[in-house]
């Protein structure tokens, strides 16, 4: 056997280190992927407005929601199972809600749901008990999750959020209060309980429902300018709508102060259709802390160009909570269901705690603010 | 008091955008006996090339509103060209003219809900700008259109009375068959009629997009209420017809806005029918 020459040696552990590297590099990756997520997906489903007067909504959460999903996965997923989303269109409407669900449920077999808008959970409620299949939105309707021990819902209600702006009203001598919402099942508590809230305060209430997805909304500005309102409170759904007639209030040269008792006027489509007039609204809503909430914003500025606004925030949120509920009691309807209704001490995205009570509706901070900048948007707390 | 005033200042304002769709259908229904339901497509084709080229693709504001009435006036023409004239050369009556504008405006309609998905666009991020007169708010963009109304009309009359082609317009209206007897172009008459009526909806259409903003259903809206002022007003009297119509529908949709905003549709309708009950051939027909 010839002796091997040094050199020849030299180029064998070159060539062995070089391979092993190699080998290594492309090994490696896949195996820390596999260790991230290796088993069969865990399937979501997402029942959300699409198209239609919300449908500005479903693009605006959507991706939160799948980053969300994104940043589970990428966090070894769920007991080693990623998570995937399945997106129907519920149009906002009843009929799209119903639809959609049987879709994700009968054929896609999700064990839960994520959706939203009072009209659209009040219609898949019968169907989750039915289908023994639980849902979570963000909807802020009081008592509307209650009804079923199969629906759950991350936000702040209107009875948080009202009596802070209530507070605010008392402080600054507010005697004439107009309001306007939707003619949809939101009107049906948001009416009652402003106008309970206006009447305990001595103000004087008056209010207007208008049609979602109409452009023109001066005649009824033109009654509220009538009613010579010391303030102005429009509470919906947080569609285009709502920033429209901010915009024609102005333009009837009313400069009343406006009011939302929801963060809605931090949303992309709603500031951009309210332009400069909504400057100064007051509302109350979600607390989170921007700051906290720096790894969803980088991700949804970095997915579509601008930052979130609260609502993805809360979605954001729900999808951790699907996820720690598999993980806890595993990835069945029922075991979803356990584990949502034990949500205690949940870390938010948006920096607080957060738990669910007995009805199934998550307790939130919530705060005063005033939007300084409809551009970027900025916005400061405010005290009552 | 005030609150009529203002309420008055918005239904003249509406009544401009009325005028400016019912005279260009009144010109075509009246000329052409064509039940033009795609006039509203028209008008939204308009308003949402306006939307894409002045929102979208930073075009300046005139420039994206010639451009966009252009293309206004062109698919206006387009639609009788591909459409309306073949059913007529096989033999389509005018049913089925009707039918075929029809289909020609669903199909758009649902073009447009799938680029659009339905939200509703508006062209301004800006606010509009006001004058205040005592309590009550003029918006300069209802005094613009307001202008723009009366230099069309005004246009309209000179054209109509002191042109040859205006001459041909009106035997037309008066009778077609003895039109093309004598010796007219109804050709070319015809193209002239389809692009100067769209063009005029293709304005509305500009103005309601950079105003209120779009829905997919804005057009068929609108329409809906200029073929109304049409009615009211008396289909054989083109210019005064659409805009007497125009007018009492502008100050009627305004006040019901007002009072009961969920019955403007039928206070249109009801105003129609008790009209047409003591004078079937409208105001001026």
């Amino acid at each position: 056997m010839p002796h091997m020459q040094p050199n020849h040696r030299l180029t064998r552990w070159i060539a062995a280190t070089v391979c092993i590297g190699a080998v290594l590099g492309v090994a490696l990756p896949d195996l820390a992927r596999s260790q991230q997520a290796s088993g069969t997906p865990y399937t979501l489903g997402v029942t959300y407005p699409l198209s239609g007067p919300f449908g500005a909504w479903g693009q605006l959460l959507v991706p939160a929601i799948e980053i969300a999903a994104d940043h589970v996965n990428q966090a070894g997923g769920v007991n080693g199972h990623p998570l995937k989303l399945v997106v129907e269109d519920s149009k906002g409407n009843p009929e799209g809600a119903i639809s959609a669900m049987r879709k994700v449920v009968q054929v896609d077999q999700v064990p839960a749901i994520l959706t939203i808008f009072t009209n659209v959970v009040s219609a898949q409620i019968p169907l989750t008990m039915q289908f023994k299949v639980p849902i979570i939105s963000p909807v802020e309707a009081p008592g509307l999750v209650a009804r079923s021990s199969w629906a759950f819902a991350h936000s702040p209600l209107l009875t948080s959020t009202l009596p802070l702006l209530a507070e605010h009203w008392k402080n600054t001598k507010i005697k004439r209060l107009f309001a306007f919402f939707p003619n949809t099942p939101i009107a049906k508590f948001a009416s009652p309980t402003t106008k309970a809230e206006a009447e305990k305060l001595g103000i004087t209430y008056e209010e207007a429902l208008f049609k979602l997805g109409d452009t023109d909304f001066r005649g009824l500005i033109a009654r509220a300018k009538s009613f010579n309102p010391h303030a102005i409170l429009i509470y919906g759904h947080g569609t285009p709508d709502e920033g429209v007639i901010m915009k024609q209030i102005r333009e009837l040269g009313m400069n009343t102060p406006m009011f939302n008792a929801c963060a809605c006027v931090t949303v992309k489509s709603y500031r951009e259709s309210a332009g400069k007039a909504a400057v100064g609204v007051v509302f109350s809503g979600f607390k989170y802390d921007r700051q906290a909430a720096k790894k969803l914003t980088d991700a949804y500025r970095a997915k579509l160009g601008f930052d979130p606004d609260y609502a993805s925030l809360e979605v954001y949120d729900m999808v951790f909570m699907i996820a720690e509920a598999i993980k806890k009691y595993g990835y069945t309807g029922e075991g979803i269901r356990k584990g949502l209704a034990e949500v205690k001490d949940f870390r938010s995205i948006g920096g607080g705690l957060v738990g669910m009570d007995k009805d199934g509706q998550s307790v939130v901070p919530v705060a005063l603010y005033r939007l300084t900048d409809v551009t970027k948007p900025d916005f400061v707390e405010i005290k009552p | 008091m005030m609150s009529a005033l203002q309420v008055l200042a918005i239904g003249f304002g509406l009544a401009g955008y009325y005028a400016l769709v019912a005279v260009g259908f009144a010109l075509i229904f009246a000329t052409l006996r064509i039940f033009h339901i795609a006039h509203g497509t028209v008008f939204l084709m308009a308003g949402y090339v306006f939307f894409f080229l002045y929102r979208v693709g930073g075009l300046d504001v005139v420039s994206s509103g010639v451009l966009s009435v252009i293309v206004a006036a062109l698919t206006g023409l387009a639609i009788d060209k591909a459409v309306y004239l073949p059913v007529m050369r096989r033999g389509g009556g005018l049913f089925s003219v009707f039918i075929a504008s029809l289909g020609v405006a669903l199909i758009f309609e649902a073009v447009f809900l799938v680029f659009t998905k339905g939200i509703v666009t508006v062209a301004r991020t800006t606010a509009l700008g006001i004058v205040s007169v005592g309590p009550v708010a003029f918006r300069l963009l209802d005094i613009f259109i307001l202008g723009v109304v009366i230099v069309v009309y005004g246009l309209l009359y000179l054209w109509l009375h002191c042109t040859r082609r205006g001459l041909e317009v009106r035997g037309l209206t008066d009778n077609r068959a003895l039109a093309a007897v004598v010796g007219m172009n109804v050709d070319q008459t015809r193209n002239v009629i389809f692009l100067l009526a769209s063009a005029l909806a293709g304005i509305a259409g500009v103005l309601t997009a950079y105003d209120t903003g779009l829905a997919p259903d804005t057009g068929s809206r609108t329409l809906f209420i200029a073929v109304v002022a049409v009615i009211l007003g008396g289909v054989q009297n083109i210019l005064l017809g659409s805009i007497v119509g125009s007018v009492s529908l502008g100050i009627l949709t305004a006040y019901a806005g007002f009072f009961f905003p969920e019955w403007v549709t039928f206070s249109v309708f009801a105003m129609m029918i008790i009209l047409i009950l003591i004078r079937p051939r409208g105001l001026f027909g």
